[in-house]
């Protein structure tokens, strides 16, 4: 999977990624795929990753049904330059729902609401 | 928009009994540099809350069960803060080399303190069906 996020930066998803990072331990996201790209496309809030100074985690409030449970989904992308173009291209390394944004991330970004 | 929590439940722990040992896995991925314990099998439904800067609990929303663990920095940081868990690295499928590596990033002081940790737990176990 290849989109633009909202401020129009590239971001990858290998099948590496997809397969080995989210749906081996992240069962729930099993044709849920689609989601990860609304999130990265529309998130609701961007935080710093706290390990990673590279790395930036997009969080969009989603639904996985059944039952029916609200939680964030949380995208865990890291940003590399390319090498050859200069272009500033994420690399989604994994993606899991998650009750709300971690304590110790500083959000760099949120929606705001009118 | 303020940011929200969507845990609405008190999510239980289970008990020993109710788990199957052969459904228990360990799994660490060194993309992401995670540990992950799931004691229900891989398959039940997870959303992840964090308990801590690296750890994590895996809670299925359906049973408001604890299903498993999500550690992160497991090599990088966990392991060399925590070394009595370096032997479990094992048990995660992690290369013999990176265990190495990271048992030479572990302060003497820090290891000896896991070590004496360890002897007293030994100690408190055998004193306990000693005086029994």
């Amino acid at each position: 999977m290849r989109c633009d996020d909202r401020w129009s930066q590239p971001i990858v998803l290998t099948d590496d990624s997809w397969l080995n990072h989210i749906l081996a331990d992240h069962d729930i996201l099993d044709g849920n795929g689609h989601l990860i790209e609304e999130t990265l496309v529309d998130p609701d809030v961007v935080a710093y990753d706290r390990d990673h100074s590279n790395g930036e985690n997009y969080y969009r409030v989603v639904s996985f049904p059944p039952p029916e449970h609200e939680s964030y989904l949380k995208v865990c992308v890291r940003f590399e330059q390319n090498q050859t173009s200069g272009e500033r291209v994420g690399i989604v390394v994994t993606a899991y729902p998650a009750f709300r944004i971690k304590r110790s991330e500083k959000v760099k970004w949120q929606r705001r609401t009118s | 928009m303020a940011t929200q929590n969507f845990l609405t439940f008190q999510p239980r722990v289970p008990e020993l009994e109710e788990v199957d040992i052969n459904n228990v896995e360990f799994r660490y991925t060194k993309g992401t540099d995670t540990a992950f314990v799931h004691w229900f099998g891989r398959e039940r439904h997870a959303i992840i809350l964090d308990i801590d800067d690296h750890i994590s609990v895996r809670i299925d929303p359906a049973t408001q069960d604890i299903v498993g663990l999500q550690i992160e920095a497991f090599m990088e940081w966990f392991v060399v803060e925590h070394p009595e868990f370096l032997p479990v690295a094992e048990q995660f499928g992690v290369d013999p080399m990176d265990i190495e590596a990271a048992r030479r990033k572990i302060e003497p002081q820090r290891a000896k303190v896991a070590a004496l940790g360890s002897l007293l737990d030994q100690v408190q176990d055998s004193l306990q069906s000693a005086v029994a």
